[in-house]
């Protein structure tokens, strides 16, 4: 019983860290998004800012 | 530019819920409704794991392969997208069918590990996924990558036959086909569709997470953003 144990909590195991590592991933993708639309805002900005000045 | 971000696993809830109820309903004909086999005792139900599991680094496999040969004729990066997802699943799914055998042969015969072509063979499939992601981290240029990685998926189907037919072509110990009762049988093709159904979700997860690595690659070299 132990030796099935064991191989299906491997297998499981497996399965939740690919998960996990999609998730980080995904996380980085979505820090990425950020930082285009921060950057994206910080061009808008500095584009009104000209239009006033 | 945020139309890439709210819907990254929004899609996929039903499908997960399904293949959550699939795998749920598989543990309870695995430890449940299987009968006990007289032999090997309970042992002998890491079988429906390591079947499925073996035939889902198979499938693997050749989804890479004949995902790569479809971007060597269609050039688009979606093929390639789809056989990294199936490359990265079946090489984990490769792992798996070695780890498991490895825990089932240490009681049905008395070792870990022995050099038997079914054995051999499977190892061979682990070594060829793990040379395909060697290859495809040490390529920057995202085109040459995605041609060489597909020149090289469609070599590695060359294992799968080996795999498969290892049995039959080569005299070893591994079991062939076994004459096993009709809840056995049932078990297992529940199992085996239950792992696919699992694995199709991974790798659409996954393939979809590719295509949006892309779409903010792109974005980012087109406002100087270097990462």
């Amino acid at each position: 019983m132990g030796t099935l144990a064991i191989a299906f909590a491997l297998a499981w195991a497996a399965v939740a860290l690919y998960v996990m590592w999609l998730g980080y991933h995904q996380r980085l993708l979505r820090q990425r998004l950020d930082a285009l639309a921060t950057a994206d805002q910080e061009q808008e900005a500095s584009r009104s800012h000209a239009r006033a000045a | 530019m945020n139309r890439c971000a709210p819907a990254t696993f929004g899609w996929n809830s039903a499908a997960s819920a399904g293949v959550a109820l699939l795998l749920a309903a598989c543990g309870w004909l695995i430890f449940v409704f299987a009968p006990r086999e007289i032999t090997m005792g309970d042992v002998q139900r890491i079988v429906y794991l390591h079947v499925a599991v073996a035939w889902c680094a198979l499938a693997g496999c050749v989804a890479m392969g004949l995902a790569g040969a479809a971007y060597l004729v269609r050039r688009t990066p979606g093929w390639d997208q789809w056989s990294q997802s199936a490359g990265e699943l079946g090489w984990l799914c490769s792992t798996l069918t070695l780890a498991t055998g490895s825990l089932w042969a240490h009681d049905a015969w008395s070792t870990w590990w022995t050099w038997e072509p079914r054995l051999t063979a499977t190892l061979v499939l682990w070594i060829v996924f793990a040379g395909y992601f060697l290859v495809r981290g040490s390529i920057e240029e995202p085109r040459r990558r995605a041609r060489t990685s597909a020149v090289l998926a469609i070599l590695a189907l060359a294992d799968v036959p080996l795999v498969v037919m290892a049995t039959r072509w080569f005299r070893g110990i591994h079991p062939i086909t076994p004459d096993m009762d009709w809840r056995m049988r049932l078990v297992l093709l529940a199992s085996v569709a239950g792992f696919s159904a699992l694995f199709v979700l991974l790798a659409a997860m996954r393939k979809r997470q590719l295509d949006q690595a892309e779409q903010v690659a792109a974005l980012e070299r087109r406002a100087g953003i270097v990462t």
